[in-house]
């Protein structure tokens, strides 16, 4: 329990920082535009809903006890997933891309959801492999997941399901065949898709050319970069006033780490270590109880891990420019929704250990 | 252990991979943080990525200092500044500089050209021109983004000519060219600031909190001693007199007596300090700091001085009754007109050279040369001209006997009206040397430099200035004289001396030195004539000039007690016991 502790103050740090981070982020946003009605504190208020149903949902995923939950509940969230992946197709393009349904004003990412479902169906399946179609069907599902996402088209999302879906393999000792034979396919299909979508292409060669009219990234860097040791204080950034688009969701850490400096910028990043850290502790103590516990504690904290890693080393332009949001920081009300559920699932996992 | 994996153990490249998978993600930590010091700490503190930052997201509105006003000492605003229509281009806002320089050209701010040029320049903040008509300007108000109409204050000169001599002008961008204002440009100018606004990637501008603004700082005022009225009155009669006899510069100077304070330095021709640039170049220079002349007979006081010294007494022989040449060195040296037989006194008051190069001979070059520079010929006064220039005088090992007769009766020397008219108020401060000054405040503060030096004893000041008494009441000064007032002063008319040419015929600097009243001077005045026409003899031309400055100057309320002091003398014949009420 004392670790879940740890998980729950450390998260809590984490909302209590993105809160005050994405209001100094957004206001002059939000403020300047009518779609956004003017209200300096729209992203507040939504954020402030999304975590206050996220954690209910945590709350309700704490208490349900996940040993007595049959397989065939993860395969029917696994085709629920799909099925949705499928109908948001059929939705009307925002900026290009079909990746929400919109209903009543609240708009929910079915990727968001099919990320969860894998890591559960995933977990449950290679923690007991019986035969090679224990491989290959979950395999399989997530390559229709991934390819599904791919159509929206989010290729940066899907890339990230594809690292999570290989790590999970890895540390669920799928014979290695397998690991190696999904890494040279990924290889392979990945320029094939890539070249399919010029926008990502446009990304790539921007990346490679050091982005010289991309503005979303070098403005991203600059604000990073002017963070100095200490950074600019809270709310003295300069580049969120309208320089980098989509900065409450994809480009948050900027303003961190433009604000709060490299102190700041490294704390964060070490909070995301311990987490992940404390995820693994729970996920040992489970190696020889529950291996659905043991894979699917450390999926989670990885996941939740590696889309904040991925997140910093985008804006730091390591990488093409793509949306993965910040845990539990980022704007973005199915991504909190799912993240807290995933450290409900977490608290769950610790909770039912201790009996 | 479950079903597939039951029989086998993990294997070794499973355990390779989940290593290999911790590796990576401690590499990948690792690389985000080193990442994070690169372009936090290297780039940030380094590279001054700063700049880059700032002008993308926000832009300094150039904020020009309003320049410091220069006073009278009465206040009266000489040099002050007016409203203005500026324009300018900020280059970080504008799109296309083909369009701007269409737009300015369209409006007849100035040609396509010449903007393109300008726009071409490296600064940023690129003015385009200045005092732009009301109408015009506001017509190109936001007409176009990055054209920057800004309404600012701009040089404006009260009565130009009767001052430009002293304050000099100011650039196209307000800056100290010359004068005054160029001198103490540091102090007027004041420092410029900016205005900063936010700006939007599309370019919009708009102010946000974050802005930091650093508003410009107005200059300094200066405060010179000048008396505008005095300066007035003296330049429209330089002006009356250069017109008259058809001068090339008529020059007058008033100096207050006991501090030094210059209260007028007028010359005529002058120019307007409003439309600098236009005119003849060599008027800019202040006649009276800078130009060299050789003095004449006014320059006998200093052998005057040197023979008290000597105690040589007024009643000496210097000349005999029909002694009409000295020939020294082939040289022929004549007086005006034979006076007959002059002892020391009357070849002063007469100004005969022959009398003083007698005097000279008896003296010796050393004596002279020493009070030459006793009398600060040799060096500057200090009185805040830029500029000044320096009397010069030959070498004392190089002056032949020529040179030195010559000298006897000033010629063959170089001075500034500044340095003649100081060294006769030391006379007239029983022997104090006092430099001249024309800035009583710099930016709140006294700033001239103060020289303050005993050269003369007290009795041979007061025996120069019996002399120079006696030269007003029956000597060449006659014209000088002015009722109710006692006046000493000593004329001198000098050939002048042209660069590759020599002495000529009919060009002649006439002067005349004076104070009053002669027993406690108030005032010490400088009249000086170059080049006059017609009649060039200085008793008949600046001798009454001065008559006339002072008594322009007992006609201001404030001195007229000058007047009646002076009678009070007269009637009780005793000395002036109380000096002001």
């Amino acid at each position: 329990m004392k670790d879940l502790y740890k998980i729950y103050s450390i998260v809590v740090i984490l909302l209590i920082f993105g809160l005050v981070m994405l209001t100094s982020a957004t206001t002059f946003l939000s403020y300047q535009n009518k779609y956004f009605k003017n209200n300096p504190y729209y992203f507040l208020t939504k954020q402030l809903i999304w975590i206050f149903l996220g954690i209910i949902v945590g709350i309700i995923f704490s208490n349900i006890d996940l040993r007595k939950i049959k397989e065939d509940k993860y395969l029917f969230l696994m085709i629920l997933s799909i099925i949705l992946l499928i109908a948001v197709l059929f939705t009307k393009p925002v900026n290009g891309a079909r990746r929400w349904f919109r209903l009543f004003g609240i708009s929910f990412q079915p990727s968001e959801l099919a990320e969860v479902s894998m890591i559960l169906y995933l977990s449950k399946k290679f923690s007991n492999i019986k035969d090679q179609k224990d491989i290959i069907v979950p395999i399989f599902l997530s390559f229709i997941v991934i390819g599904l996402i791919v159509l929206e088209p989010n290729i940066s999302y899907a890339l990230t399901l594809m690292i999570i879906l290989t790590v999970i393999m890895i540390y669920s000792a799928v014979p290695a065949g397998y690991i190696i034979s999904i890494l040279i396919l990924g290889g392979i299909l990945s320029p094939v898709i890539i070249t399919k979508y010029p926008h990502a292409l446009i990304r790539i060669k921007m990346f490679f050319n050091n982005a010289p009219n991309n503005s979303q990234i070098s403005n991203s860097v600059l604000a990073i970069a002017n963070g100095g040791l200490l950074g600019r204080g809270l709310g003295a950034g300069q580049m969120k006033l309208l320089f980098i688009p989509e900065i409450q969701s994809d480009f948050i850490f900027a303003t961190i780490a433009e604000e709060t400096g490299f102190l700041g910028s490294v704390t964060i990043i070490l909070i995301y270590v311990i987490l992940f850290k404390l995820g693994k502790d729970i996920s040992k103590k489970n190696l020889y109880v529950n291996r659905f516990f043991y894979i699917l504690a450390f999926s989670i904290s990885f996941t939740l891990f590696i889309k904040a890693m991925l997140h910093i080393s985008i804006c730091l332009q390591m990488f093409p420019s793509t949306g993965v949001t910040l845990p539990f920081i980022s704007y973005g009300g199915t991504s909190m929704l799912m993240n807290l559920t995933m450290l409900g699932i977490l608290a769950n996992i610790e909770r039912y250990n201790e009996f | 252990m479950n079903g597939y994996l039951k029989n086998r153990k993990e294997k070794g490249i499973n355990i390779l991979l989940k290593n290999l998978l911790s590796i990576f993600i401690t590499l990948f930590v690792l690389t985000l943080i080193f990442n994070l010091f690169y372009k936090q700490i290297i780039l940030f503190y380094y590279h001054s990525i700063d700049d880059i930052y700032r002008n993308k997201s926000s832009i300094r509105l150039f904020d020009k200092a309003e320049r410091g006003i220069i006073k009278d000492r009465n206040g009266y605003e000489i040099a002050t500044n007016i409203n203005s229509y500026n324009i300018y281009v900020s280059k970080n806002l504008i799109k296309s500089k083909e369009d701007v320089a269409s737009i300015l050209s369209e409006n007849c701010i100035v040609d396509y050209n010449t903007a393109i040029k300008k726009l071409n320049s490296r600064l940023e903040w690129v003015p385009i021109k200045f005092n732009v008509e009301e109408e015009l300007a506001l017509k190109l108000k936001k007409r176009y983004q990055g054209i920057i109409v800004k309404e600012e204050k701009t040089r404006f000169y009260n009565k130009p000519e009767i001052f430009s001599n002293i304050v000099g002008f100011v650039g196209m961008d307000d800056v100290g060219l010359e004068g005054l204002e160029y001198k103490y440009d540091k102090i007027l100018k004041g420092k410029d600031g900016y205005i900063s606004y936010q700006k939007k990637p599309n370019g919009k501008i708009y102010k946000h909190p974050l802005n930091d603004d650093k508003p410009a700082k107005k200059g300094k005022d200066i405060v010179l001693t000048i008396d505008y009225r005095f300066q007035e009155a003296c330049y429209n009669i330089a002006k009356d007199f250069c017109e008259e006899y058809s001068a090339k510069k008529a020059v007058i100077i008033v100096l207050k007596s006991k501090t030094g304070e210059l209260f007028a330095v007028a010359e005529y021709p002058s120019y307007n300090s409003n439309l600098h640039g236009f005119g003849d170049l060599s008027t800019y220079k202040n006649y009276a700091a800078t130009n060299l002349f050789e003095p004449g007979s006014v320059f006998k006081i200093v052998l005057a001085a040197v023979a008290f010294e000597s105690k040589i007494d007024t009643s000496l022989l210097l000349k005999e009754e029909n002694e009409d040449t000295l020939i020294i060195s082939r040289r022929r040296i004549t007086d005006s007109h034979n006076f007959g037989r002059l002892n020391f006194k009357e070849s002063f008051i007469y100004s005969s050279n022959i009398g003083f190069v007698n005097l000279g001979k008896k003296l010796g070059k050393e004596k002279v040369y020493n009070m030459v520079r006793r009398l600060n010929f040799l060096s500057k006064t200090e009185a805040g001209f830029p500029g000044e220039q320096v009397g010069n005088l030959i070498s004392i090992n190089k002056c032949k006997d020529i040179n030195f007769a010559n000298l006897c009766f000033g010629q063959g020397i170089s001075v500034t009206a500044l340095q003649l008219i100081s060294a006769y108020n030391s006379i007239a401060n029983n022997g104090v040397y006092i430099n001249p000054k024309i800035v009583k405040e710099a930016g709140g503060k006294s700033s001239s430099k103060k020289i303050r030096k005993k050269v003369l004893d007290e009795k041979v000041a007061f025996k120069l200035k019996e002399l120079l008494k006696a030269t007003v009441e029956n000597g060449t000064g006659i014209k000088a004289k002015v009722d109710g007032i006692s006046v000493a002063g000593k004329t001198g008319t000098a050939e002048k001396y042209i660069e590759n040419v020599g002495y000529r015929k009919g060009y002649y600097i006439s002067s005349f030195v004076g104070f009053f009243p002669a027993d406690d001077p108030e005032f010490t005045i400088l009249t000086l004539i170059d080049e006059p026409k017609n009649r060039y003899w200085a008793s008949e031309t600046t001798a009454p000039m001065f008559a006339e400055v002072v008594k322009r100057i007992i006609n201001l309320d404030e001195y007229r007690f000058l007047v009646q002091e002076d009678r009070e003398i007269i009637k009780n014949g005793t000395k002036r016991v109380a000096k002001r009420s």
